[in-house]
């Protein structure tokens, strides 16, 4: 094993930190592996299948031959290992227990999916023979190239800058190019530079609009020929189709999320997006980080062909690996959940826990249930959600609630309003603008921590009403605590049976951190509404 | 280097890349001083609204608020707001000393740095110059900007007025940006979306406006972009090629525009006109680059090493990070600046290593 | 351009696009911002200046060349102001209607005019005799019009080598507004200027630069310059005409390839100058009027002479009151580019110039100013079409009639 010793930058900080493993040996994998080795951080990585994938990158400095020298190079400074048979990992305290087949079991800091993506194949309307814009695949020189773009759905524009620029090239060696697009890619800062360069060295450009482009085969011999007749009606030109006829047609795609690698999707099951590409679209879920500490995603996986964007990914990703090992390192004996000994082994907090802070450790006695004190973001799902009530927050205990609770009941005279929100958006809005006395604020690690059973407690209390607040959904820094939060009002309610047309005395509303001007006015209503007072 | 000095990097520019920067590496364990001209830390996302509808649209200026605390209250960043980097002098190839000056009292401080991240920021352009389009002119114009702090404010009524009447607004895009006359041949990147999330967040507040974007070319680069888009068709927000020209006042407050629409030349007319600026180079960026030994490309923005290598700089241990280098939306000013403290622990790493 | 498609018209992409000024004709965005722009948008509701770009780049450059809208463009270049990618109209439909002037297709009455005026010297047909009886009769019916005046005050040596000006009318001036030409001669008078105009070049237009045809353009130019340099004057004074001063101030050197060796000024610049100089003496607000004021697309928006006929009108003129939009903004009249001279158009070019008559309207001015010959007689006809309740008149017109007061 090639394994060197981490230099730390603080060393009376942290001596060593333990190793990193990349999942994927693609370009994805060779930029995070880099950009760990870069920091001090020994790297294992994992071949996951061959793939002659590459990201797309139309800058015009680029040397590709150069970079991926440079690239595989890093191998040089990593462990590379092949599994027998299949990969699983799990939470094992601060760090990860990774299984390599049966027998190769490693514990890793932190992990990384590089696993990568194919392409969406050649939409199926397309005829044979249509193929997809890539890197590597390069128009033969001096022929008639056609790349459509935006069909059906956008493409990605890593994929379309990838086109034009080949259009570019295709042109510079005698051939005739044309770009059918419905929106020119340009997003980068060499983007209009590039387009404009196009059109300067001939590239024809079609811009469709809502009517597709149509394309079917060159009427010549199809078995010793691919050549394309696409049929397009530019939105600017108006009039009758043009008709292209070319010796290629190039279809610019996206990443197919459902190539995406199983394993990472049961990880980050809580952390995929809306196309089921890895990282959620939370804004917590940025530069490679999931909401699963120390785990994180970089390139196609993630749904990001672009080169310069997934370097950026990675080399943020690996900064940020380091930090969650120094705090791993420098929590160790910290303790963030109470467990007692009442736990009956669901898992259902191990299921649920956003940050995937718990493990389960089996014990030649008793097995147990704990939580990395370095992964917990006190978010306190899993002190609500917990059948057995075993579980507590060690700094922001229940008692803490029980004493607000108190509070109000001692003054329900003046039949207060009692507002839940999580510290990171309505505490944050509180303190800059200050609530009426007559409201009784409280603040919590985040709305998730407020549980149907502190909802009973606090009506019990006398309260006039009860607003929870948290942060918008998807925004929520432990990814569904604001959700739970919701759900447990509506449970609530449910159960109160309000009638409709009537102000239910417990309400949910959602704001941002920097959202104190609709904070103040949620909560003005919400009193208003409760007290029966009209606007 | 001794074995328990800290090394200290010095970050110009308390917006949200300086903040990523701090952040990042004070987490790494290194100490950083954060210089910020203002008084307060946040950059132009402190002015920005939550574009939140039923749920996040993602973009990402609620984090800022995350990061001010996280840097506040950490020990290991020492925040000087107010003050300006004045002059930087190398003694030794390794080491900076960087003179910090007051701007209200002209103190001046020095601080020793192993590195300098240049995090200053951009400028958002000011359309006035576009007399076409009447901004400051016609009162029904505005920049993406204002509106965007007026939605802050909870005062939309202060810009719109109080009628419930349904109110038709416009949004043009690429004011200030991929325009070769004013020197700004580039796309900003972030305006599409910012105007795509806007729309979006008008629609749910406002269900009966009609809201129209038009645009040159929809740039829906990055997660949850293309979300933006078939949200917006799907919440019929009109998306039209081609930006008018021209906004004509009309007697009553409203404003006329003449757009193509199937090869006709049509009049349309609109009660309010959003001007999606782009961004441009800070004003004295000159004055930062030449302080640092930089220089600044054809756009004005300080040059990187390259595409491939866009944090680091042509001088040793000077770095750049967000919006300084080029325009960008937040996500990507972000994820730069967590480059470029990867570039500055990767360097500081490397001469360690050496150093043993 | 990729010669795929069709080869014969896209040279005509390839020509516009070696033009200077043209360089940029591929790089169009499709912005659209040139469509909003185009006074014509309403005239001509299936065609803009987009459009017709993009036709002339996809090798249908012949629909344009064929169409009546590259006649009816006036070349004011508004559509490609602010343009992101500074194309320039203007120079596209030049190149159109040279195409379409060899195709035998452009307007008779602009082509007889230029054949006139390569013979001739000016597009009149008129003769150094003629010239010369018409400059000294209308020099003397000014003397026994004006109190003040003496016999002989505004008579003018022609041909004088080594004067410091040499004037050049517009033909205009001398044929059907001989009230305009005498109001130049008393101009100068008043100035105690050093000038003198020449008995065989008296015309600054050149119809052939309207045509697309550069080469009777050159020549053109090249005449009115061998003559400036024959009398080896300093300055070229061009009257109030737009293309004429345009051609002479921007194009010129260029079309020659080689300096001019004298300075060109328009006689807008001069009247600005000499009354900040103090050389010649008005009353401020002398004028009892409130006018306002249009900029001609050539004089101001193609040169950038924007305040110096404000400065005369703001000192002369009781109350001065923009249009909006104005200077580089500014609406065309709607007479340019030929336009005004091409009888084909005479009755579209009122009606597409609705936009600067209501413009015009909303300033509220008694007076309406300008400060070239194509604008004042486009604009005059305008005032008679809708019977806008105003005058029109040339800013030197003004400038007198104030000295005058
Ligand atoms: S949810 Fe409660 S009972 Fe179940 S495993 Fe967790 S701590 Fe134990
Ligand atoms: S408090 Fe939240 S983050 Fe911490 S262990 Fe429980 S569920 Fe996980
Ligand atoms: S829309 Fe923006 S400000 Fe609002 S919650 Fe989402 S990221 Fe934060
Ligand atoms: S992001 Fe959109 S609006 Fe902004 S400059 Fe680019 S194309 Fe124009
Ligand atoms: S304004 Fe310029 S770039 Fe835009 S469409 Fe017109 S000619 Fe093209
Ligand atoms: S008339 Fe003026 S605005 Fe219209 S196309 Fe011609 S130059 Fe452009």
């Amino acid at each position: 094993m090639n394994q060197k010793p981490a230099v730390s930058l603080n060393r009376d900080y942290m001596p060593t930190l333990p190793a990193a493993l990349v999942i994927g040996d693609g370009q994805s994998g060779l930029l995070s592996a880099k950009a760990l080795t870069d920091i001090g951080i020994a790297v294992t990585m994992v071949k996951t299948r061959p793939d002659g994938r590459t990201l797309h990158c139309s800058a015009p400095d680029f040397d590709r031959q150069g970079f991926e020298k440079s690239l595989r190079s890093v191998l040089q400074e990593v462990e590379l290992v092949e599994p027998q048979g299949a990969v699983s990992m799990r939470r094992m305290g601060d760090d990860f227990e990774v299984r390599f087949g049966a027998r190769n079991v490693r514990t890793f800091g932190c992990v990384f999916f590089t696993s990568g993506a194919d392409m969406t194949t050649v939409p199926s309307d397309l005829p044979e023979g249509v193929a997809a814009v890539s890197p590597d695949r390069v128009p033969a020189p001096g022929t008639k190239v056609a790349f459509l773009l935006d069909y059906i759905s956008p493409s990605s524009p890593a994929a379309g800058l990838t086109a034009i620029r080949q259009a570019i090239d295709n042109a510079a060696s005698g051939g005739a190019s044309f770009v059918i697009m419905k929106h020119a890619p340009v997003a980068h800062l060499f983007g209009e530079a590039l387009y404009e360069d196009a059109k300067r060295a001939g590239v024809e450009f079609y811009r469709f609009g809502e009517t597709l482009p149509t394309v079917r085969p060159r009427p010549t011999d199809p078995s010793k020929d691919s050549g394309m007749c696409i049929s397009v009606v530019d939105v600017v030109e108006h009039g009758d189709p043009v008709t292209l006829e070319v010796d290629r047609l190039f279809y610019a795609g996206a990443p197919d999320a459902s190539s995406v690698m199983p394993l990472a999707k049961e990880v980050l099951v809580n952390d995929v997006d809306e196309e089921g590409f890895l990282l959620s679209s939370s804004v917590h879920c940025h530069s490679g980080r999931s909401f699963a500490n120390g785990v994180f995603a970089v390139g196609e996986c993630t749904g990001e062909l672009d080169l310069i964007r997934t370097a950026a990914q990675a080399a943020a990703a690996a900064a940020r690996a380091r930090s969650w090992m120094v705090r791993a390192c420098a929590r160790k004996e910290a303790e963030a959940v109470r467990f007692t000994d009442a736990c009956i082994r669901c898992m259902t907090c191990l299921r649920l826990c956003p940050h995937n802070a718990i493990s389960f450790v089996a014990g030649a006695g008793r097995s147990t249930v704990t939580a990395s004190a370095a992964a917990c973001e006190e978010c306190g799902v899993c002190v609500s959600e917990c059948p057995r009530l075993v579980l507590d927050l060690v700094f922001f205990p229940e008692a803490a609630i029980e004493s607000f609770v108190d509070e109000a009941s001692r003054i329900h005279g003046s039949r207060p309003v009692a507002v839940y929100g999580c510290q990171r958006s309505p505490g944050r809005a509180a303190s800059r603008i200050g609530l009426p006395p007559d409201v009784l604020f409280l603040t919590v690690p985040c709305a998730g921590r407020i549980s149907e059973s502190v909802l009973w407690a606090t009506m019990a209390a006398g309260v006039q009403g009860i607003l929870v607040v948290g942060c918008h959904h998807g925004n929520c820094a432990s990814n569904n605590g604001t959700d739970w939060a919701e759900a447990r009002v509506t449970a609530a309610l449910e159960k109160l049976g309000v009638p409709t047309g009537m102000q239910p005395p417990v309400q949910y509303a959602s704001v941002a951190a920097n959202e104190e001007a609709r904070f103040s006015r949620i909560v003005r209503d919400f009193c208003r509404a409760v007290r029966g007072e009209t606007t | 280097m001794d074995s328990h000095a800290q090394p200290s990097v010095v970050i110009v520019g308390g917006g949200i890349a300086g903040l990523s920067v701090a952040k990042c590496l004070s987490d790494n364990g290194l100490s950083c001083t954060l210089i910020e001209r203002e008084n307060q830390l946040g950059g132009h996302v402190r002015s920005w609204a939550c574009m939140a509808t039923d749920r996040c649209l993602r973009c990402f200026c609620c984090t800022v608020e995350d990061l001010i605390d996280v840097v506040e209250s950490s020990e290991r960043v020492s925040v000087l707001t107010g003050c300006e980097l004045e002059s930087l002098e190398r003694p030794g190839t390794n080491s900076f000393r960087v003179q910090v000056r007051n701007a209200t009292n002209g103190d001046r401080q020095p601080v020793e740095a192993a590195a300098v991240v240049i995090a200053a920021g951009f400028t958002p352009y000011d359309p006035s110059e576009k007399v076409f389009w009447g901004y400051g002119v016609h009162r029904g114009v505005v920049t993406l900007q204002e509106l965007d702090t007026l939605v802050r404010r909870d005062d939309l009524a202060g810009f719109v007025g109080e009628s419930d009447e349904p109110l038709k607004m416009a949004f043009f895009q690429c004011v200030g940006s991929r325009d070769r006359s004013i020197g700004a041949d580039y796309c900003s990147q972030y305006c599409c979306k910012a105007a795509l999330r806007m729309a979006l967040r008008l629609r749910k507040d406002k269900p009966d406006w009609e809201i129209t974007i038009f645009y040159i070319d929809l740039q829906v680069a990055g997660k949850f972009a293309g979300s933006l888009l078939s949200l917006a068709e799907e919440k019929q927000i009109r998306l039209i090629q081609g930006v008018p020209g021209e906004i004509v006042p009309r007697e009553d407050g409203t404003l006329e525009i003449l757009r193509e629409h199937k090869g006709v030349n049509v009049r349309e007319i609109y009660d309010k006109i959003v001007l999606s600026v782009g961004q441009h180079p800070l004003p004295d960026v000159s004055r930062l680059s030449s302080l640092a030994g930089l220089e600044t490309d054809r756009f004005g923005f300080l040059t990187a090493a390259g595409t491939q290598d866009p944090c680091r700089t042509r001088v040793d241990r000077v770095y750049v990070a967000g919006t300084v280098g080029g325009p960008k939306d937040i996500e990507q000013t972000v994820e730069h600046a967590g480059r470029t403290a990867a570039a500055v622990l990767a360097d500081l790493n490397g001469s360690e290593r050496t150093q043993q | 351009m990729s010669a795929t498609t069709n080869p014969d018209t896209h040279d005509l992409a390839t020509v516009i696009s070696r033009r200077t000024g043209g360089e940029h004709l591929v790089s169009c965005l499709t912005c659209g911002q040139c469509v909003s722009r185009c006074f014509l948008n309403d005239g001509y509701p299936d065609m803009n200046p987009r459009t017709l770009i993009r036709k002339v780049l996809m090798g249908r450059g012949q629909e344009m060349v064929d169409s009546e809208f590259i006649w009816a463009c006036t070349l004011c270049g508004r559509c490609t102001t602010d343009c992101p990618k500074e194309l320039q109209m203007d120079v596209i439909i030049r190149d159109l209607r040279g195409a379409a002037l060899r195709q035998g297709k452009a307007p008779h009455r602009i082509v007889e005019g230029v054949e006139t005026g390569l013979k001739m010297g000016n597009n009149v047909g008129m003769d150094s005799e003629a010239f010369l009886d018409t400059v000294e009769w209308l020099a003397e019916e000014a003397e026994e019009d004006v109190e003040g005046l003496e016999e002989g005050d505004l008579a003018v040596e022609l041909d004088r080598e080594g004067a410091d000006l040499l004037y050049i009318p517009n033909p205009r001036e001398y044929t059907s507004t001989p009230e305009m030409f005498q109001s130049y001669l008393k101009f100068f008078h008043y100035a105690k200027a050093d000038w003198t105009m020449s008995s065989k070049v008296f015309d600054i237009t050149n119809w052939a630069y309207y045509l697309g045809d550069r080469e009777s353009a050159s020549t053109m130019v090249r005449t009115m310059v061998d003559e400036a340099r024959r009398l080896k004057v300093k300055t070229l004074v061009s009257t109030e005409c737009g293309h004429g001063f345009k051609i002479l101030r921007k194009d010129a050197e260029r079309w020659l390839g080689e300096p001019l060796g004298f300075e060109v000024l328009g006689v807008i610049e001069l009247a600005d100058k000499w009354l900040q100089e103090g050389r010649l003496s008005v009353a401020p607000g002398a004028l009892d009027a409130r006018v306002t004021l249009h900029d001609p697309c050539n004089v101001g928006r193609k040169l950038g002479i924007f305040e110096e006929p404000r400065r005369v009108l703001k000192t002369i003129a009781a109350e001065f009151v923009e249009m909006w939009p104005n200077r580089k903004q500014s609406i065309c009249c709607g007479g340019g580019g030929s336009v005004g001279q091409n009888t084909d158009m005479a009755k579209k070019r009122l009606e597409h110039a609705r936009t600067k008559r209501d413009q015009i309207l909303r300033t509220g001015a008694d007076t309406l100013a300008t400060c070239c010959q194509n604008c004042l007689s486009q604009l005059g006809d305008l005032q008679s079409r809708y019977e806008m309740p105003l005058e029109v008149k040339s800013v030197i017109q003004m400038l007198v009639e104030a000295i005058e007061a």
